[in-house]
């Protein structure tokens, strides 16, 4: 070995300037650490794929269906009540808008035939159960429904016209062709007592086409379907906006209490020990008493008090690093308190405070709808999910339909939010997967 | 100790008064409250004026309204129900205990044994079973789940005849009716009380068998068993307990949801109806009973936690 000549030995790099290697794979920061791991979470990924479904539907759904027969004329709707679900290619999924009806017999013998499909039981009283297409029936109903005893129409066979609409109907058959009114009736007292054909008169007149309410339509003939995305929408607006109001409230007022500590940090956490002690239903219900009942009373309402939860989060962090060496370094190197707080120490509590966020949404939607469902939250113009689910309750034995599609709605979202949000913490926080995974 | 507990409670009743104070003045201060005032008739009108003495400035009042506690155990009278509120929150509490305290005790082994099991098998099938359970029962309001019980046990199956709880009367006439139309209000509140201790006791417990006492605990000797039971679970019960007795407080409070739905004649019902009527009197009533319940609650969980950890006693000075 040590008899190699030295010439034999060449200086690799003579007249190279030495470089670090280059690092060949992308750097990875905090946000796309994080985004990775939650991709990893298939959970969390259908959760978040389901949730942009349902805020996106709450944005356009109200817009799908253009039947608003309710805002136009009250009276004519509330003859579409309590209509179960029908969508065109979906009967076999149960969306065939059939209903089942109790009565004697005879209720039904008058009935043309296609409208009753099948008998499906009979009781002990005599009365028999049958499936009914509950559209057309509907129209069998206002049109011409004969009394079985009398062999005469029945009252509801008769439609009360004022003079214009009367007046409408005869233009429309004179342009159209069409047959509306099946019998005619004198000018009586200001209206005509006319037997027409329900929907060609719904059809002519307000340009309802045949009515098929996707989800049904609730006791006062508004259809379900457009509900349910309105009072959607409204949910979701106030829940982000709550938790919008209470995330910067929060983070303002723990990064202070935390940061300075001392005189000022005692005299924040007594102030927020007495808002604590306050129960949200008592302001809740002060608040609606007072100031009426409308979707920024109940935003207030929910963040008097809600911002305490992050406030106090904030502050265990910004307690938790302001004594570390790096907020002394950059202190001793002349940084203000504000540079500090927001370049230094608040990036640190941003994961934390991100899942918190969407994990207290779903907590606003949840105490949202149980309130409205309660009916101590009770919009005057807007609808709203716990609204729908409460009027359906009570027709529910009927009409299962008007509870099935809004509790399948809150569930589906508070599933989805929680599930998205559990993702979140795992991924921006790691080391908190081993306690609740 | 002792100087702890005292000055916890001297803290409790200072905020206390403070929001009934608060909650007061703006109940007294609301547009409508003499409005509703109107529709009693005169003489009873006169004696409520007289009694809580109205025209007077507000703080008076609130310590008229407060000495009539004190003196005569009278919470005003009712606008709507007229009778005196005492009587009512006496007569309604107890049907709102009698149907919690069931569900609550029974949710305590049940919610806890889950919540054991799930932690010892933890990210095996029994855990995410259990984690895919607690996260739904989490997850769906429990009117919904109430509803759909109603629907499917009262509709479809035709398993208990009736959607709400017996009446007094129904009760007495047929007894075994009358026990199994609470079943269903229980179950829901079951569920919902295991779920949450289900959730709790996992999490807690997971993390103490992480720490490296228990690798000692197995070291020495004991088996997996003996280590949790012995060790683990005392550790881990350190934050859940004091909940569990800050909640038998709670019971008294009944569930506004649940109350609803099973038309049960408690003290949910009544707030409910309260503010349905304007009825202010019951109202201001029934919020300082919940202000009170709810400080009450937190003080029992404070304390607890005081003798269970003493480490972690709030407000008890520089450690």
């Amino acid at each position: 070995m040590e008899n190699i000549a030295k010439e034999k030995f060449i200086l690799v790099q003579q007249d190279e300037v030495l470089y670090d290697e280059r690092i060949k794979t992308k750097s990875i920061g905090y946000y796309k650490d994080a985004f990775l791991r939650f991709k990893k979470n298939k959970a969390s990924v259908i959760a978040a794929i389901i949730l942009i479904f349902l805020i996106i539907m709450a944005i356009v759904g109200p817009f799908l269906s253009s039947y608003n027969l309710f805002d136009v004329n009250a009276k004519w709707s509330a003859r579409l009540n309590d209509m179960p679900p029908k969508i065109e290619g979906l009967e076999w999924l149960g969306f065939n808008g059939e209903k089942q009806l109790t009565g004697y017999p005879e209720n039904f013998s008058n009935i043309p035939n296609g409208i009753v499909l099948r008998i499906t039981g009979r009781n002990n009283i005599g009365q028999i159960t049958v499936v009914v297409d509950y559209y057309a029936y509907i129209n069998y109903i206002y049109s011409c429904e004969i009394d079985t005893a009398t062999q005469d129409f029945t009252t509801s066979s008769y439609t009360n016209l004022t003079i214009s609409e009367y007046e409408a109907v005869r233009a429309a058959e004179a342009a159209t062709g069409d047959t509306i009114i099946l019998e005619d009736a004198p000018l009586v007292a200001g209206s005509y007592l006319v037997r027409v054909d329900y929907y060609k008169f719904l059809y002519h007149i307000y340009d309802v086409q045949e009515p098929a309410f996707w989800f049904g339509s609730d006791p006062q003939g508004r259809d379900l379907f457009t509900e349910l995305w309105k009072g959607a929408r409204l949910s979701l607006l106030i829940a982000f906006s709550v938790a919008l109001i209470n995330i910067l409230v929060g983070i303002i007022w723990g990064s202070i209490s935390g940061y300075f500590g001392g005189t000022v940090d005692l005299v924040m956490e007594r102030i927020s020990d007495i808002l604590a002690g306050l129960p949200f239903m008592a302001i809740l219900t002060l608040l609606l008493l007072r100031y009426g009942n409308s979707p920024g009373v109940v935003i207030v309402a929910f963040t008097l008090t809600g911002w305490l939860g992050i406030a106090s989060l904030t502050r265990a962090q910004f307690y938790r690093y302001k004594n570390r060496e790096y907020v002394l370094a950059a202190r001793t190197l002349g940084a203000s308190d504000s540079r500090i707080i927001i370049r230094h120490i608040f990036p640190n509590a941003v994961g934390t405070l991100i899942t918190s966020l969407v994990l207290y949404i779903p907590a606003v939607i949840f105490s949202e709808s149980t309130f409205s469902f309660l009916g101590i939250i009770n919009y005057a113009e807007n609808t709203s999910v716990g609204r729908l689910l409460s009027t359906g309750q009570s027709v529910m034995k009927e009409s299962f339909y008007q509870v099935l599609f809004p509790s399948v709605f809150i569930s589906l979202l508070m599933l989805s939010f929680n599930l998205f949000g559990n993702g979140l913490r795992d991924a921006f926080n790691p080391s908190l997967r081993g306690v609740e995974e | 100790m002792r100087r702890y507990i005292l000055k916890r409670i001297g803290l409790i009743f200072v905020t206390a008064t403070i929001i009934i104070f608060l909650v007061f003045y703006f109940v007294k201060s609301l547009p409508t409250y003499n409005r509703v005032m109107l529709g009693v008739d005169p003489e009873t009108f006169y004696l409520i004026q007289e009694r809580e003495g109205y025209n007077r400035p507000v703080v008076e009042q609130f310590f008229i309204w407060i000495g009539n506690i004190i003196e005569d155990g009278t919470l005003g009278r009712s606008f709507t129900i007229k009778r005196d509120i005492s009587n009512i929150l006496i007569e309604r509490i107890p049907i709102s205990m009698r149907l919690n305290i069931f569900p609550y005790v029974l949710s305590l082994p049940i919610g806890i044994a889950f919540g054991i099991w799930a932690a010892l098998k933890k990210n095996k099938l029994t855990d995410q079973l259990i984690s895919i359970g607690v996260i739904i029962l989490i997850s769906v309001p429990s009117f919904v789940i109430a509803t759909m019980l109603q629907y499917y046990v009262v509709y479809i199956f035709e398993w208990i005849d009736t959607p709400f709880v017996a009446s007094d009367l129904d009760f007495a006439l047929n007894p075994l009716r009358g026990v199994t139309s609470y079943f269903m209000p229980m179950f829901v509140m079951l569920l919902s009380g295991v779920a949450s201790l289900t959730r709790i006791t996992r999490a807690e417990l997971t993390e103490v068998l992480t720490q490296d006492f228990m690798l000692l605990c197995r070291t020495k000797g004991l088996t997996k068993r003996q280590a949790t039971f012995r060790h683990a679970l005392r550790n881990a019960m350190v934050p859940i307990a004091p909940s569990i007795i800050g909640g038998f407080i709670s019971i008294m409070s009944g569930s506004l949801v649940i109350e609803r739905i099973f038309r049960v004649p408690g003290i949910g019902g009544v707030y409910l109806e309260a503010f349905q009527n304007q009825d202010y009197p019951l109202i201001m009533a029934l919020m300082m009973f919940y202000t009170v319940i709810g400080l009450a609650a937190s003080l029992i969980v404070d304390l607890s936690y005081g003798v269970i950890d003493p480490r972690i006693r709030v407000g008890a000075g520089k450690r």
